[in-house]
């Protein structure tokens, strides 16, 4: 078994659409356009199980400062998982050639890294593939992270009446307030209010370059949604940005904005409705990591979905991690680089 | 619900054995040296008098932690909820505890009057080191332990079950304040996976493995989800006249794990002999031995098993004889699960990349489990101290009185 190099887009693209668990993260246009902005260089890996591929891997490399990186995904792009995609043929085999597979593909993607000599090597993976033994065995720190799903193959009925009953009541009365939902391919509205949230220095977390967002909803119109709601004055409610691609994915939202009505629920809560109608089978919602979110979201009654995040560094990654997190990301941040 | 009003009234493990007692209406106690002052304080926090378990000022509090001294309050818990384990029962807690020298707490976490969850913690202090465990170091015997949640909770929408195991955190954070650890690890068995509240409080966290099977197919989907040479190979046994009888003694169990994990190229050291006989003895309903028998009678496996909620294959035999037997043993267990009306069959070993090959055979869906931890400097270094030094099989024989 050998990890190869890809450089067809239709191969890999065919191989994500037709996985179960492959995102919008995971294609082509997606992974070069995440390369080209955070100037790291992409090595679209597939493993090859005879002249079948089991499993493609997206992996970018980065040398910073003497440092050498490699990530799947790069830091500061918003993409919460990324890794290794599975094939569907995976999904269908018995335990015993599940492990054996996986540690055939660990191994020569293993040896694809090692070839990169990289001081830092950082991966999260998608919900889906929470195997990561090979991983752990090769002393690497392993982390698990959380994110929430709601189940969208039940009636709608039961989904609102699994809502909390507070929830219920605010959405009631949104509902009769005159909202209007719009979907567009505008970011404008939606960078604006994320940047000036963000520019908080007290919550250290940059946003997302605006070219890069907009590179991004340029080539996947149809998958990357803006949604804005509108009061009956046409001010802006909320907005959040989603992607539609195999899951309804609520991608990135603004923070609260003062208005009378609860529009982040109500917005959300019409997403829901809306990926329901459309025939998405789940509705993630990111976010379940963060302590100051958990109570808004967990109101929506989701599934807590886990997913893991691994890790390995030498003492100059280890360094230059702390390094990073200290200084670097703050003077990129003020410095409106990031 | 369990009331507090009673936690209180039987204060050991119902036999009288050793460990610390809390009579609130003697006003005796007896505990450990070491702990002896953290329970008086506790008792005095509560404001214990005879008769009276529970200052009526603190009834309507939201969050209390405290120690469930009552047996029978502990195990009504485990029995009612849907995940606690064997391991987790007063009984095996207490025997525990009296092999080991640790000392057993069972704390119990209430909002209001009612008991929301429960944690058995292991303490022990020793050269000036603070240890709290759940499990205590068992060489695997107990492979998780930790915090077991109410009914309640399985069935809560997702906020409930947020806020109560916040409670729950908090109320173990208030335990773990009091007891001052330099080192504390928690090893929560499968299925609680939402460890969040620790991750936010600053815990290192480690990812584990286990197998389970799920037993509500058929036998007849069950045998064709193992692997196909797998299949061969358990035919070959049957036609060989190979059979499973139940033993009522330890000791060909024993013996036959104790030589080979002795042998110098594994020199792996095991739990006493009457820790597993204190074990049998207290759960012989729920705690099984069984020998693999060739045609003519001669032992070719021996293996344990935990019977209660989930039929756990618990401690095994190594090979007898170089013989791939023990897969014939495990077919025959996994069939006596699913005639038992088991609905999962647990086969732990999916950490250690010499046996996950062998157990994957079986087509089993992995579990997995979380281990929290954290540790200030001297925790660091007992730590190191641990791995490095007392755990060489030569000086852990020696140090640790509960390991032959």
């Amino acid at each position: 078994m050998t990890a190869i190099r890809v450089d067809d887009r239709a191969t890999w693209d065919t191989f994500i659409d037709e996985s179960p668990s492959g995102l919008l993260f995971h294609k082509w246009d997606y992974l070069h356009l995440t390369a080209k902005h955070t100037k790291s260089t992409l090595l679209p890996y597939a493993v090859y199980h005879g002249d079948e591929p089991i499993c493609v891997f997206p992996l970018f490399c980065r040398r910073i400062h003497g440092i050498n990186a490699v990530f799947s995904p790069p830091p500061l792009t918003v993409i919460p998982h990324l890794g290794c995609v599975m094939s569907r043929k995976f999904g269908e085999f018995k335990q015993s050639k599940k492990e054996s597979l996986l540690g055939m593909a660990a191994k020569s993607i293993r040896e694809e890294i090692l070839d990169l000599s990289p001081n830092y090597l950082s991966i999260a993976f998608v919900p889906e593939f929470n195997d990561i033994r090979h991983y752990l065995w090769d002393r690497c720190d392993a982390r698990v992270r959380y994110t929430y799903t709601i189940n969208l193959e039940r009636s709608l009925e039961e989904i609102w009446s699994n809502l909390h009953y507070k929830l219920r009541n605010k959405l009631k009365k949104a509902a009769k307030a005159g909202l209007r939902l719009e979907k567009s391919g505008d970011v404008s509205t939606l960078y604006r209010l994320i940047s000036d949230r963000y520019r908080d220095p007290s919550l250290d977390i940059p946003p997302i370059k605006r070219d890069y967002l907009e590179d991004l909803v340029h080539a996947y119109p149809d998958r990357i949604g803006i949604y804005s709601l509108y009061d009956a004055q046409d001010e802006t409610v909320a907005v959040v940005a989603a992607h539609e691609y195999k899951r309804f994915l609520l991608w990135m939202g603004t923070p609260r904005i003062e208005t009378v009505h609860a529009g982040n629920e109500y917005l959300q809560w019409l997403l829901i409705e809306r990926a329901q109608a459309e025939g998405y089978r789940t509705f993630e919602n990111m976010g379940a990591n963060n302590p100051d979110l958990v109570f808004f979201k967990s109101r929506f009654n989701p599934d807590l979905t886990m997913y893991f995040e691994i890790e390995k560094k030498d003492a100059l990654g280890t360094v230059s991690e702390w390094a990073y997190l200290t200084f670097f990301k703050k003077l990129m941040t003020a410095a409106d680089r990031v | 619900m369990q009331s507090r009003d009673s936690r209180l009234q039987t204060p050991d493990d119902g036999e009288g054995r050793e460990g610390y007692r809390v009579s609130p209406a003697a006003g005796a106690l007896r505990a450990p040296p070491w702990l002896r002052q953290s329970l008086s304080i506790y008792l005095r926090l509560q404001e214990v008098e005879p008769g009276r378990s529970v200052p009526a000022g603190r009834r309507n509090n939201s969050l209390a932690v405290e120690i469930v001294a009552d047996r029978e309050i502990w195990d009504s818990f485990i029995d009612a909820g849907p995940s606690g384990l064997l391991f987790h029962k007063w009984d095996f807690l207490t025997i525990t505890q009296r092999h080991t020298g640790y000392a057993f707490l069972p704390y119990g976490i209430y909002k209001g009057e009612e008991l929301v969850a429960v944690c058995p913690l292991f303490c022990r202090q020793a050269n000036g080191i603070s240890v709290v465990l759940s499990p205590p170091p068992m060489q695997a015997v107990i492979p998780y332990l930790g915090v077991v949640m109410g009914r309640e909770y399985a069935t809560a929408k997702q906020s409930k079950k947020e806020s109560m195991l916040q409670l729950m955190a908090d109320g173990i954070g208030e335990a773990v304040r009091d007891l001052a650890p330099n080192y504390l690890s928690m090893t929560f068995a499968p299925g609680f996976h939402d460890i969040r509240p620790f991750i936010w409080d600053g815990y290192l966290t480690r990812i584990n493995y286990s197998y389970a099977i799920d037993l509500a197919p058929p036998l007849e989907t069950l045998w064709g989800n193992l692997n196909a040479k797998l299949r061969t190979s358990l035919r070959r046994f049957e036609k060989d006249g190979y059979y499973l009888e139940e033993g009522d003694s330890l000791t060909r169990f024993y013996e036959t794990v104790r030589q080979r994990f002795s042998h110098p190229e594994m020199d792996i050291p095991m739990i006493t002999r009457d820790y597993f006989e204190d074990i049998f003895h207290a759960y012989p309903d729920h705690a099984h031995v069984y020998h693999l028998y060739d045609r003519d009678g001669d032992l070719k496996g021996v293996g344990t098993t935990l019977e209660y909620r989930r039929y756990i294959l618990w401690v095994g035999g190594p090979k007898i004889n170089g013989t791939s037997a023990n897969e014939y043993l495990q077919w025959c267990l996994l069939r006596d699960a699913k005639a038992k009306g088991f609905s999962e069959f647990e086969n732990t070993g999916a950490n250690n990349p010499n046996l996950n090959m062998h157990k994957a055979k079986y087509n089993p869906d992995l579990a997995i489990f979380f281990e929290v931890s954290r540790k200030d400097g001297v925790g660091r270094v007992a730590e190191w101290a641990y791995s490095n030094i007392v755990n060489r099989p030569l000086i852990k024989r020696r140090v640790v009185p509960y390991i032959r």
